[in-house]
């Protein structure tokens, strides 16, 4: 049976800071744990200086741990890259976007690049795993497509995907952690980069012009949608514009 | 050979039965983990939690109890003057009499259970259990007519006599039904009930002012969290689930039971008892009710398997249904611990198996990062009182009334109450203080979800703000809250004298520091006990007498006090989400409405989310502090905010 990696990285609490497993990169586990599942092997890979990031992960199955040991500023790449080179996995799944630091999910391109690899995003499962692997692609509005690829891959989880079930406590405890010494190059560019809190965009404002009555009616009124409004239509009726609606969206094949 | 001599051969044979049965079931309990057991006090405590603990709650089905007094009385009575009469072979008329007397007594004990059995409840388990009365009548007839001719009413006719042989048919028939049954059977609620009382995990229950009642907490770096298999419990609670007497009284007050939710907590209790009897068994010889819901449902256990799962003798969804609302211990005439049982259960599957169902995984992952469940900073705890300034402790230093907020402070539903609360205070002249921001979750709901390396992750870091600071008392909103400081909190090294908010209004008010004036055109109110606030630690007065200060036409409903029915808010269930056909809030709503009053008044902010959630033609629901607030004799927008 094939080998996949995971990467996993530190994820980061939105409100607290603390320390979770990053919500993307628990998609890509979950997905790594339906393969496993079905018989293939599953490695959990992450890249940083302390244990504590990847035994977050840990509480979820129990599998494998690897951590390659490298300071929090270091670029993983460099050092990912040979990791994997000597293990030759059949997939690499990771999260669309790290929670902490740097990460701004370029990771996965720039591996696949390197390996010579498919990179496929938003990935919403992996179907079958041998000489190529077949998976199911989120598309924006609810549509999925199957594709194709050479094995080997990366894959990256769809933002949206749930978290795997079932984290136990005594199972990060005891989980057994391997620590791989890494040799990393820092960033050249890191020293040039400056740090900010992120602000929102300003949503833009519609300017509704002739006084308050306009701007009442602008706020109070609803203006119809592309949609079609039915009351109580007969039932084969509602079914032709249900069909139609989904036909216009791609939904459906005729 | 006279006749006589039969009874002391067929009652050793029986003993002898018993005794190879009882040494099986004693090895079965030797399995379980160990106990700290003072022998010595419990077995002079015994008498006492027997006449009076025991008594007190079978009394209250007062058929039941002039049942057992007759039938287990003139048992008891029997076997030891059978002992002297037949044993000794003292054949005195000043024994044989009250010997026939006790048989007689026995006799018309057995003809009420036959008769209770002839319409069964069905809380009531059938079985083995509908033999059982035809067994303790059938011994004492036997016995009776073999101690005849010592009474002297009638001359030996002898053993060989066709009625002396079809009345030792009778007695060896039921002396072995009630011997196996020691172990086996109906009888061993006697011995393991009597064991239980001896050896119970919770002595403080039986003293009078049957104060609180702690989790016990667990070693979290012991190789297995939790209980898995009946062996893992400790075997004082394996003595316990043999003590069940399976009559249903916990089924009758579990709210998840009667939403249809599959769970029946005597089903639990017969469940370990079942599986640490045997290598292996199923549950199709099971006698009583079985879960709501999956009624045809086989499950497969051992005292060396895993009691919860998909096809175990108790099944996951059973587990999580619980509100740990704490009715059915109550309602349990043998003292059996259920809740205590479930978070065993409970333990296991969240620490080892990481299954727990529903929401309750990501309430779980946002108190790890968040220390709420909300998984909001620790300053938003306080967004609901910036206008109220309340003085933080971290600035204070030292505070007479500490008041924790507790997770109502992120619910607008506990909002409201602790906002009355503090202004009621404040018009009062009391002096509060905050931890604010200092303040994490109690560790109270990951406790009851099983989650007990979380509880006490947040015990000792809220010890540890404690510390820190001086004050006299803890005052709070929420009822679990004040069990998990008051109860919990101490086996963590955290002792307080924590009060509930009824408590503190209750004494402003006999103080005279309150005044009220009654409402206009007031409908009556009706009080609804909060599981964690009475059961768990006793407090039915106070609220009661608050409210009799504020004005007539308070009325109960008829689940109060200690039968209280649970909102349904307890133990994470609004997490788990079982699902049922009722809705446990629904129920306790029906039950305000028959009580025609206008008004529910609840002393819990889950109660106030429960209760107000439930829709249609149903009374208002108001919290305490808020009807204080309200009935204040100044204008309200007068009292200080």
């Amino acid at each position: 049976m094939a080998e996949i990696v995971t990467l996993l990285s530190a994820g980061c609490h939105p409100e607290t800071g603390r320390l979770r497993p990053a919500a993307g990169d628990a998609a890509a586990l979950a997905l790594g744990l339906a393969l496993r599942a079905s018989g293939h092997r599953l490695i959990g890979l992450h890249a940083g200086p302390a244990d504590d990031a990847l035994r977050v992960y840990a509480g979820f199955a129990e599998f494998d741990l690897v951590r390659l040991n490298l300071s929090a500023q270091a670029d993983a790449l460099p050092v990912i890259l040979p990791w994997l080179a000597l293990r030759r996995p059949a997939l690499v799944l990771a999260g669309p976007k790290a929670e902490l630091g740097a990460g701004t999910g370029l990771l996965p391109y720039a591996l696949a690049e390197a390996m010579g690899a498919a990179c496929i995003p938003e990935v919403a499962g992996v179907e079958e795993l041998a000489e190529r692997v077949t998976l199911v692609q989120a598309l924006p509005g609810g549509r999925r497509r199957r594709l194709a690829a050479p094995a080997p891959a990366v894959l990256v989880a769809a933002g949206r995907l749930a978290p795997p079930s079932g984290w136990a406590y005594a199972r990060a405890q005891r989980a057994r952690l391997e620590t791989v010494p890494a040799t990393a190059l820092e960033p050249v560019a890191a020293t040039a980069w400056r740090n900010e809190p992120a602000r929102p965009l300003a949503r833009p404002v519609r300017r509704i012009r002739g006084g308050a009555a306009a701007r009442m009616a602008a706020a109070t009124s609803f203006t119809a949608g592309e949609g079609q409004l039915l009351v109580q239509p007969a039932p084969d009726e509602a079914a032709r514009a249900i069909l139609a609606y989904l036909e216009g969206q791609g939904l459906l094949r005729s | 050979m006279g006749s006589g001599g039969v009874v002391l051969l067929i009652l050793l044979g029986a003993l002898g039965w018993a005794l190879i049965g009882v040494l099986g079931r004693i090895a079965g309990w030797r399995a379980g983990r160990p106990a700290k057991v003072d022998w010595l006090a419990g077995l002079l405590a015994l008498p006492r939690r027997y006449l009076v603990n025991v008594h007190e709650v079978v009394a209250r089905d007062r058929y039941a109890s002039t049942m057992h007094v007759m039938a287990a009385g003139g048992l008891v009575l029997a076997l030891l003057l059978v002992v002297l009469v037949h044993g000794f072979g003292i054949a005195s008329p000043w024994l044989a009499w009250p010997l026939l007397l006790a048989c007689v007594l026995t006799l018309l004990g057995a003809e009420r259970v036959l008769r209770r059995r002839a319409d069964r409840p069905p809380r009531l388990s059938g079985g083995r259990w509908n033999r059982f009365g035809w067994a303790i009548g059938g011994f004492a007839l036997g016995l009776a007519w073999f101690t005849l001719p010592a009474t002297g009413v009638m001359a030996d006719p002898g053993l060989l006599h066709p009625v002396s042989l079809a009345f030792a048919a009778l007695l060896a028939w039921s002396a072995f039904e009630l011997a196996d049954g020691l172990a086996h059977g109906p009888m061993r609620h006697a011995l393991a009930g009597a064991l239980n009382l001896v050896t119970h995990p919770r002595a403080p229950r039986f003293s009078a002012d049957r104060p609180v009642a702690a989790i016990h907490p667990i070693d979290l770096d012991a190789p297995r969290l939790g209980v898995e298999t009946p062996q893992d419990f400790a075997w004082n609670r394996l003595v316990m689930a043999d003590a069940c007497v399976a009559c249903g009284r916990c089924e009758e007050q579990c709210p998840a039971f009667a939403a249809g939710q599959p769970l029946d907590p005597k089903f639990v209790i017969r469940a370990i008892s079942m599986a640490q009897g045997a290598d292996h068994v199923d549950d199709r010889h099971y006698a009583g009710r079985r879960w709501p819901g999956l009624e045809r449902r086989v499950g497969e256990g051992g005292a060396a398997r895993p009691l919860v799962a998909d096809g175990g003798l108790i099944p996951p969804a059973a587990l999580w249904a619980c509100t740990t609302c704490r009715a059915c211990v109550e309602a349990c005439p043998m003292m059996i611990e259920h809740v205590d049982a479930i978070i065993d259960l409970r333990r296991f599957q969240t620490l080892e198996l990481g299954a727990v169902p529903g929401k309750a995984p990501a309430a779980l992952a946002e108190l790890a990062a968040a220390d709420n469940i909300h998984g909001r900073a620790a300053a938003r705890r306080m967004d609901a009182f910036v206008d109220l300034d309340l003085p933080l402790l971290r600035e204070v230093e030292s505070t007479d009334l500490l008041l924790w907020l507790g997770d109502g402070a992120f619910d607008p539903r506990g909002q409201r109450a602790m906002r009355a609360f503090v202004q009621v205070a404040r018009h009062a002249g009391l002096e509060l203080a905050v931890l604010g921001e200092e303040e994490l979750d109690t560790g109270d709901l990951a406790r009851r979800l099983g989650d007990e390396a979380q509880f006490q992750r947040l015990a000792e870091a809220n010890i540890a703000t404690l510390a820190r600071y001086r004050f006299r008392r803890i005052v709070t909103t929420d009822p679990h809250v004040l069990n998990s400081l008051r109860n919990d909190y101490p086996a963590m090294g955290g002792h307080y004298e924590v009060v509930h908010h009824t408590a503190v209004l209750l004494e402003l008010a006999e103080e005279g520091r309150l005044k009220f004036q009654p409402g206009e055109g007031q409908a009556a109110l009706t009080y609804h006990d909060p599981c964690y606030l009475g059961r768990w630690n006793g407090e039915f007065e106070a609220p009661r007498r608050l409210l009799d200060l504020l004005g007539p036409g308070r009325v109960e409903m008829a689940r109060h006090g200690r039968t209280a029915r649970c909102c349904g808010g307890g133990g994470g269930a609004p997490l788990t989400d079982i699902p049922g056909p009722r809705r446990i809030p629904d129920m306790r709503m029906a039950d305000a409405k028959a009580t025609r009053a206008g008004t529910v008044v609840v002393a819990c902010p889950n109660c106030a989310v429960m209760l107000d959630g439930v829709t249609g033609d149903y009374p208002a629901v108001t919290e305490v502090a808020e009807l204080v607030l309200a009935r204040l004799a100044v204008p309200a927008e007068r009292v200080a905010a």
